[in-house]
């Protein structure tokens, strides 16, 4: 009878530790799915560069690259630069400031030379408040919008509905994006403009030097094979944080507009086009056009951690409904993702305090001892190491032996060390992530009501 | 049993392990081979550029360069192509003989045809470049006639290219007839090869494609003629603006303004804009706008006034094409219609007045 207690211990902890074995497995299989399909699209690549070319095309879509930067700092204001020096034959800049203080407006309007124009906000989707649309006097293609301030979502459906092209790019502030990504990023649309519905480009950072940096690459390069080019293979590509991605207006429209953020955008409309039955298909770009910047310090780290956790729990509770349905979406996209932003950080937690509990009962025998470290830091490495290996193999200009060394050996420090600190922030995100949710949209600003302030 | 567990979780983790250290081997020991071979090509590179140019400039002894063909062939052709690139007239003849005198040429007319797609594709990229030289097209012709047939959409592209270079105009009426049929990035890559071309197609083949009936070459066709964005010399577009396939009506209002009978296609035009759907008034209103259609003003008017963004916009930017009648109209929208059509008039109204100034 005294070691019936002993028994169930044993029995719980192997269940979980079986569970995040898996659950290693799973991410693997994926990850090896997402280099194939990787191999492959680099094989069937391009030859030739016909940026040049489609730069002067006219058969080129016009498009609409929503910005929203965070402050009006010298970054964010060389991030707007940067997507207004995009190379393409017709694209427009909306940069919408979300309640921008009236010195940040100054600043704006000093750095882009703004006046106040004749467009208004008109459109089919619900927003807060626009008080003021403004024009470079500067020869470039860039519409400031300021606004009162209704968060990421909000913004972006202020965008949408000043955008008069068909296409919306959107673009992270974190991420830098080469002149001729909006010319990769179409060339889906030209390609299938009646099946294409989105298409979506990032790669890994390629120059890191601090653990901070590696340690993003890799988790980059996980989610670049995993999340992006695995699911892609089933027409279920999710985007990856910082990716730079283009959608049909009108879909996102038909889906009424923006929830939560860019990710949730692309969870509705594969929901959207499924449950519907219509044929469609969002596309990946290969190309290093997009690389998200590294972050500079651990807090910046932990915080792009639980922005991702926030944004894809809240695509996730929002549709609900697709879990366990719609073919690779509800089966391997969804669950995947509610497995690595809250059941593998949880289930390892509990496996690592079990652990620390049962040691002085002496009820951890070496074997179990030696099975946590396999399933959790061990197979986590493999992982990691395989992620920079394959990315080797796939890439146009794989990098020098020192620093693919470097890379590969950062999987250890990664897993033995910072994996639990990663855990603990992410459970410690789920406490967080009722804190700024999106409202049900409340009809603050009847469609179609002119711009309520021009200020000089 | 947690025994049993440990040594099946140790053979998969050991196994995989393995795996990832050989692979991350074998990518250390393949990127410094790699790198080595690159540092060699790049000692080498400067003297096989200078005798390549030596050649261009009028040297005919071609002992090194037979050498280099043995010894680094991929530089030697690295730096053929990249001078023929830039040189014009005799040199460039030069070279394109030098291709063809050291075997290159007939050794890329054999990759063409091999089944490694990477290879034909690299292969027929080289042969565009030679293309306008006739001992080499001499050789590639059939070859490049046979890629427009390839299911690799890049081959097709890089032999319909170097179809085009070749100046033969019955092989570029086959690379147009075969680029109708083809997606639209194919059409937009072309387009600008083909343009130089438009007379001689707008002759043959263009009519022949839009009197076929098949909703998707009158869709390729007018697209490459919406993409060429020159004078067309080509009467009869104005009834396919009446099409039942609303998209052929719209790239047909598209391509009207361009073709020199578009005044006879006004009436057509007034009732597109009058008409149901919102892409095709569009269209037309943009092609009223282009052709700065004065009968068309009050139909404009009505359209900014619609109420709808998308037309009234459209609208306003044709009628802003049209001063001083169009303009007029734009500043009584701008004062006494709803807010959609005023903002629509006064930005329209703005930017021509802006444009007009900085004209």
């Amino acid at each position: 009878m005294q070691d019936i207690p002993r028994l169930a211990f044993t029995v719980a902890l192997e269940l979980i530790l079986i569970a995040l074995l898996a659950g290693m497995v799973a991410s693997l299989a994926v990850m090896l799915k997402g280099f194939e399909v990787m191999r492959r699209n680099r094989l069937r690549g391009l030859s030739r560069d016909d940026a040049a070319i489609l730069l002067k095309s006219p058969l080129a879509p016009p498009v609409a690259v929503i910005a929203i930067p965070p402050d009006a700092s010298e970054e964010s204001r060389r991030y707007v630069h940067n997507l207004v020096k995009l190379h393409y034959g017709s694209h427009e800049v909306l940069l919408v400031l979300d309640g921008p203080t009236d010195e940040e407006l100054a600043v704006w309007v000093a750095e882009f030379h703004l006046f106040p124009s004749s467009r208004a906000s008109f459109g089919d989707i619900q927003t807060s408040p626009v008080l003021g649309v403004y024009e470079s006097r500067d020869p470039i293609h860039l519409m400031v919008i300021e606004k009162e301030k209704g968060g990421t979502a909000d913004s972006l459906n202020v965008g949408l509905n000043l955008a008069a092209a068909p296409l919306v790019a959107l673009a992270d502030p974190s991420t830098d994006v080469t002149p001729f990504a909006l010319l990769r990023l179409v060339r889906p649309f030209l390609e299938d403009p009646d099946l294409t519905v989105g298409a979506c480009a990032i790669a890994p950072p390629v120059e890191m030097a601090s653990a901070v940096e590696r340690f993003h690459s890799l988790g980059c390069l996980r989610a670049w094979f995993g999340r992006r080019a695995g699911l892609s293979s089933w027409n279920a590509l999710l985007p990856a944080p910082g990716a730079f991605l283009l959608v049909r207006r009108q879909d996102v429209v038909e889906a009424s507009g923006f929830y939560s953020s860019a990710f949730e955008i692309f969870v509705h409309l594969h929901s959207r086009f499924r449950s519907l039955g219509r044929p469609y298909s969002v596309h990946m770009v290969q190309e290093a056009v997009a690389i998200q910047r590294p972050p500079r310090s651990w807090g910046e780290l932990r915080q792009r951690i639980l922005g991702v956790q926030k944004d894809t729990l809240r695509a996730v509770v929002r549709h609900r409904a697709v879990l366990f349905g719609y073919g690779a979406l509800g089966w391997i996209a969804l669950p995947g993702l509610v497995w690595s932003g809250v059941l593998r950080p949880l289930l390892e937690t509990i496996a690592w305090l079990l652990a620390a509990a049962g040691v002085p009962l002496g009820w951890v025998s070496w074997p179990l001892a030696t099975l946590l470290v396999l399933c959790t830091t061990v197979t986590g490495t493999l992982n990691s190491m395989a992620a920079v290996v394959l990315r080797e193999l796939i890439v146009e200009k794989p990098s020098a032996p020192a620093q693919m060394t470097a890379h590969f050996l950062a999987a250890i420090p990664e897993n033995f060390g910072f994996g639990l600190w990663r855990d603990l922030w992410l459970l410690g995100g789920l406490f967080a992530l009722g804190d700024g949710a999106p409202k049900a949209r409340s009809h603050v600003m009847p469609v179609g009501s002119p711009v309520v302030r021009s200020t000089q | 049993m947690t025994l049993a567990i440990l040594s099946i979780a140790l053979i998969v983790t050991g196994l995989y392990a393995f795996l990832v250290l050989y692979l991350f081997l074998a990518a250390v020991i393949a990127r410094t081979r790699s790198q080595r071979q690159q540092a060699e090509a790049d000692r080498a590179r400067p003297e096989i550029a200078s005798a390549v140019v030596d050649f261009a400039a009028g040297n005919n002894d071609t002992t090194p360069l037979r050498r280099y063909a043995k010894t680094n062939r991929a530089v030697l052709e690295e730096c053929l192509l990249q001078h023929h690139a830039a040189m014009r007239g005799e040199s460039r003849d030069r070279l394109s003989e030098l291709a063809l005198d050291l075997a290159l040429v007939h050794s890329w007319c054999m990759e063409a045809r091999s089944e490694d797609v990477l290879r034909r594709r690299k292969a027929l990229s080289r042969l565009t470049v030679v293309g306008a030289h006739e001992p080499s097209r001499r050789l590639s012709g059939e070859i490049l006639l046979k890629a427009l047939h390839d299911s690799d959409r890049e081959c097709f592209l890089e032999a319909a290219r170097a179809l085009v270079h070749t100046e033969d105009v019955r092989a570029i009426l086959e690379v147009f007839q075969t680029a109708v049929s083809q997606p639209r990035i194919v059409r937009a890559i072309l387009a600008q090869e083909l343009r130089a071309w438009a007379l001689p197609l707008c002759e043959a083949a263009v009519p022949k494609m839009l009197r076929s009936g098949d909703p998707l070459l009158l869709l390729g066709t007018l697209e490459l003629l919406a993409a060429w964005e020159c004078a067309i010399p080509f009467t009869g577009l104005a009834p396919l603006a009446e099409h039942p396939d609303p998209a052929i009506r719209v790239l047909a209002l598209r391509v009207l303004p361009l073709a020199p009978d578009a005044g006879e296609g006004s009436a057509i035009l007034l009732r597109a804009l009058d008409g149901d759907r919102e892409d095709v008034s569009i269209a037309a209103a943009s092609a009223a706008g282009r052709m700065k259609l004065e009968s068309a003003v009050v139909h404009l008017d009505r359209c900014v006034r619609t109420g709808k963004v998308a037309i009234s916009r459209a609208a306003a930017a044709a009628l802003a094409e049209m001063p001083p009648l169009g303009w007029e109209k734009l500043e009584d929208a701008s004062r006494f219609a709803s807010p959609v059509a005023a903002s629509a008039a006064l930005e329209a109204l703005e930017r021509a007045r802006k444009s007009f100034r900085g004209a």
